[in-house]
C-alpha cells in the first residue's frame, strides 16, 4: 500500500506538552532524538517556506533538509532571544536564498505556464479552495526576485526592512519586486 | 489620467499601512469617484488578504527526516542520555539532603492549600501525570510569591543558597522532562520527575516560612 504523506505524517509521535525551549537545549547538547522532535514539529512550516520561495516541489525538499542540518550545525547559537520557530525560519530563508538555483530556476517561466508547476499536498487539505490552489500555482509562476519578496512580505509577513537585510536588495528593489509580482499575480488570477 | 495615475502607484503603499495620510486621504476621494480604480484597489486587497491566508504548512512528498539525520554527524547519537537522568536524580539527591539538615520552622505566613508537598502521594493514586505537574507548577507559583515578598527579611547568602537550590532542581527536571519526552510511560522516570516537584516545593515551602534575617 502507497501511503499518502498525510497518513506517514500521522504516524509520527510528537510529545505533547514539551516546549522547543527544552527540546532546545538537549539537541544543543547532541540528542538527535530531540532535534527529531524539533523537525517534526517545524518541518511543515519550513517546507512551506522553501517551496514558496523557490517554486520547485524537489528542490524545496532539499532544501528543507538542508535548513534543518544548518540549523543543527549552528544550534549552538541559538541564545533563545527569539522563537525557535522565528531563527529557524531565518535559517531557511539565508538556505535557499543562498542557493544558487532559487532565482535561476524559474526565473524564465511565464505566467502562462501554470499548469507544469506541481501540484501543492497542503497540510489540511480539505480546507484549501481551488482559489488558493490557483494563487499557490501562480506564485511559483513568478519571477524569482518578485516570487521571494511577494512570498516573504504577503504570506510571511515581513517588512521591506527585514527582506532587506535578508537578501540585501535595496528596501526600494523590494517594493518594486513586490509590486511587479502583485500586478502580475492580478493579471493570471483575473 | 493624472489622478489614475497617482492613485494606482499609492495603492500598494495604502494596502500595506505605509502611505502618508494626506495621499491616503486624496487615494481615497479618488476611489470614490472612480470604479475603475475601486476596482482595482479591490482586486489588490483580495489578493492580499488571500496570500495572507495561505496555509502556513505544507507537507512534503516524503519524511526528509532520515535524510537529515544521515548528515548530523560528529555528535553522540545515543538514544538514551542516560547520564543526564542520573545527574538530574544526583542533583535531586543532594539538594533533599540539604533539605534534611535544615530544621522546619513552625511559623511563618499561612500556605495556600495546594501547596501542601504531600500532594504527590496523593495524586500517584489518581490523577496523570499532567494533572499533577500542573498542580505542582501553581503551587510553585503560589510559594514563590510568598519567597518574593519576603525577600527583604533574609539574609542575601540565605537568598543565594535558595536560588542555587532552585537552579539546581530546575535543570533537573527539565532533564528528566526531556526523556519523558522521548520515552512517555517510563514509570521510574515519572517517579523521579515527581521527586524533583517535591522536593521543589519543599524547598520554597522551608523558604516561605523561615524566620527572618536567617
Amino acid at each position: 500500500m502507497v501511503e499518502s504523506p498525510e497518513m506517514r505524517d500521522a504516524q509520527v509521535q510528537v510529545p505533547a506538552g514539551v516546549d522547543d525551549r527544552l527540546l532546545v537545549k538537549r539537541a544543543q547538547r547532541g540528542d538527535t532524538r530531540a532535534f527529531e522532535v524539533l523537525y517534526r514539529t517545524h518541518s511543515k512550516r519550513v517546507y512551506a517556506l522553501c517551496r514558496r520561495l523557490c517554486g520547485d516541489m524537489t528542490l524545496a525538499e532539499d532544501l528543507c533538509q538542508e535548513t534543518f542540518v544548518r540549523a543543527w550545525t549552528g544550534l549552538a547559537s541559538f541564545r533563545g532571544k527569539a522563537a525557535f520557530g522565528t531563527w529557524l525560519h531565518r535559517v531557511a530563508v539565508n538556505a535557499v536564498l543562498g542557493h544558487r538555483r532559487w532565482s535561476d530556476s524559474r526565473e524564465d517561466l511565464r505566467a502562462e505556464d501554470l499548469s507544469t508547476v506541481e501540484p501543492y499536498s497542503a497540510a489540511k487539505s480539505e480546507t484549501r479552495s481551488s482559489h488558493g490552489l490557483d494563487l499557490e500555482r501562480a506564485i511559483a509562476g513568478l519571477p524569482g526576485g518578485a516570487r521571494a519578496v511577494f512570498v516573504l512580505h504577503d504570506v510571511e509577513g515581513y517588512r521591506h526592512r527585514e527582506i532587506s537585510e535578508m537578501t540585501g536588495m535595496a528596501v526600494g528593489t523590494s517594493k518594486a519586486h513586490l509590486h511587479r509580482a502583485r500586478r502580475l499575480l492580478r493579471e493570471v488570477l483575473r | 489620467m493624472k489622478q489614475c495615475k497617482d492613485s494606482r502607484r499609492w495603492m500598494n503603499d495604502a494596502v500595506d499601512g505605509d502611505l502618508r495620510p494626506d495621499l491616503t486621504e486624496r487615494l481615497e476621494a479618488h476611489l470614490d469617484s472612480c470604479p475603475e480604480c475601486r476596482r482595482h484597489m479591490d482586486d489588490l486587497r483580495s489578493l492580499v488578504t488571500a496570500a495572507a491566508g495561505l496555509s502556513s504548512e505544507l507537507v512534503p512528498s516524503r519524511d526528509l527526516w532520515p535524510g537529515i539525520e544521515g548528515r548530523l554527524t560528529g555528535v553522540p547519537s545515543s538514544r538514551w542520555p542516560v547520564r543526564s537522568v542520573v545527574l538530574a536524580v544526583a542533583a535531586l539527591v543532594v539538594v533533599g539532603f540539604g533539605l534534611s539538615l535544615l530544621r522546619a520552622p513552625t511559623t511563618g505566613p499561612q500556605l495556600a492549600p495546594s501547596a501542601d508537598p504531600g500532594i504527590v502521594q496523593a495524586h500517584n493514586r489518581t490523577a496523570t501525570l499532567d494533572d499533577v505537574r500542573l498542580e505542582y507548577r501553581q503551587a510553585r507559583d503560589e510559594l514563590m510569591e510568598v519567597v518574593q515578598a519576603r525577600s527583604g527579611e533574609v539574609s542575601p547568602e540565605t537568598l543565594q543558597v535558595i536560588e542555587n537550590n532552585l537552579a539546581l532542581i530546575d535543570r533537573a527536571i527539565d532533564e528528566i522532562e526531556m526523556v519523558l519526552a522521548a520515552s512517555p510511560g517510563e514509570g521510574r522516570l515519572d517517579r523521579h520527575l515527581l521527586l524533583a516537584y517535591n522536593r521543589q516545593i519543599e524547598l520554597l515551602r522551608w523558604a516561605a516560612r523561615m524566620p527572618s534575617r536567617i
